[in-house]
């Protein structure tokens, strides 16, 4: 990974952020987005999260794989059920880590 | 001085708030390692964009080669709500000068954000309060930051300990907040079906940025025509 593309996509993720931060000051008001937009952001990051996981969890060198050899997939259905019932960072990673330790250990 | 009083008050508030930050920075600083990047960057991230979430994604996004436009994309729209919640902050300050205002929302997060709400209501928020606040948080989130990158150059490889799995079970977790309906959940799922697609027909590149876009405008068709069938 260079450097310069890196600095790059930091340069960007910068400059949106401090446009959503400082908009409002801009505008000086405590305008409503239009409920559209507001939708389409609410969805956005779920549908983003989800675009990035299931490739990465299904995919496997251009192929979908099912099959057992492919930890993550199935390490991924108890740590989601951990995710849903805790609704806590923290406990989701530990317990998706140490679960495929195990998985790891046995196989 | 009052002046002093209140940012003392502020930095007093923020020491919760970076205790509960600690985890999830030294977990970035980790993942940040993990992912190659430099130390510098991962400074960068915490102390200048100083959003958990979108960094991340950001992350994840950049072991998966995507590129400049695709994960700017994401972070504006997973930091989009930064816009309402400046947009609350702000009218409680309307009195200060603006490039106060200016100062203290760069610095915003989802729990100064809560703090500042909670003590505008028992003493009105002044700029040195913000200012104690907001800076302690971004300390302390660099510096559990940094301190995670610290441990991710000591560890040995920790495949065997299963530790890789650690972003993807940070984007389980995120989503799975994230989903707080059923037209949600719907978006998801369509998102997900169709970045597979994607994927397989080899444009894995823009699959996160156009299966997400679909999938959203879907879900705001959706949204709409429940609105309308009502």
């Amino acid at each position: 990974m260079e450097t310069q593309n890196v600095g790059l996509i930091i340069a960007g993720m910068i400059v949106v952020t401090t446009f959503s931060r400082w908009l409002p000051i801009f505008l000086l008001a405590n305008r409503q987005l239009p409920r559209q937009a507001q939708h389409f952001l609410d969805f956005a990051a779920p549908a983003i999260l989800s675009a990035m996981l299931f490739p990465a969890l299904i995919v496997k060198q251009g192929a979908i794989d099912l099959s057992w050899a492919n930890n993550y997939l199935w390490i991924a259905l108890p740590t989601w059920l951990v995710a849903y019932k805790t609704k806590n960072i923290a406990y989701t990673v530990l317990s998706g880590v140490l679960l495929l330790a195990l998985w790891r250990q046995l196989m | 001085m009052q002046v002093e009083k209140e940012a003392r008050r502020g930095i007093v508030d923020g020491l919760p708030v970076i205790l509960g930050y600690l985890p999830y920075g030294i977990a970035f600083g980790l993942l940040a390692k993990q992912a190659s990047l430099t130390l510098w960057a991962t400074l960068a991230m915490s102390a200048f964009v100083y959003a958990g979430t979108a960094q991340f994604i950001a992350v994840a996004m950049l072991q998966n080669q995507q590129t400049l436009w695709a994960i700017t994309l994401a972070t504006f729209i997973v930091n989009s709500r930064y816009i309402l919640m400046n947009g609350a902050l702000t009218q409680k300050c309307l009195q200060w000068p603006t490039w106060k205002r200016f100062l203290v929302s760069y610095y915003v997060s989802d729990e100064t954000f809560v703090v500042m709400s909670n003590r505008h209501k028992s003493s009105p928020l002044t700029p040195a309060y913000a200012l104690g606040l907001n800076f302690t948080g971004v300390f302390g989130w660099t510096t559990s930051s940094v301190m995670g990158f610290a441990i991710g150059q000591r560890l040995p490889n920790l495949d065997m300990l299963g530790f890789d799995f650690a972003l993807i079970a940070v984007l389980i977790a995120l989503a799975t907040m994230l989903v707080k309906d059923k037209l949600s959940l719907i978006v998801a799922g369509a998102a997900g079906l169709i970045a597979i697609g994607l994927n397989l027909l080899g444009y894995a590149n823009f699959s996160i940025l156009v299966a997400a876009l679909a999938a959203s405008v879907l879900g705001v068709v959706l949204a709409w025509k429940r609105k309308t069938l009502v």
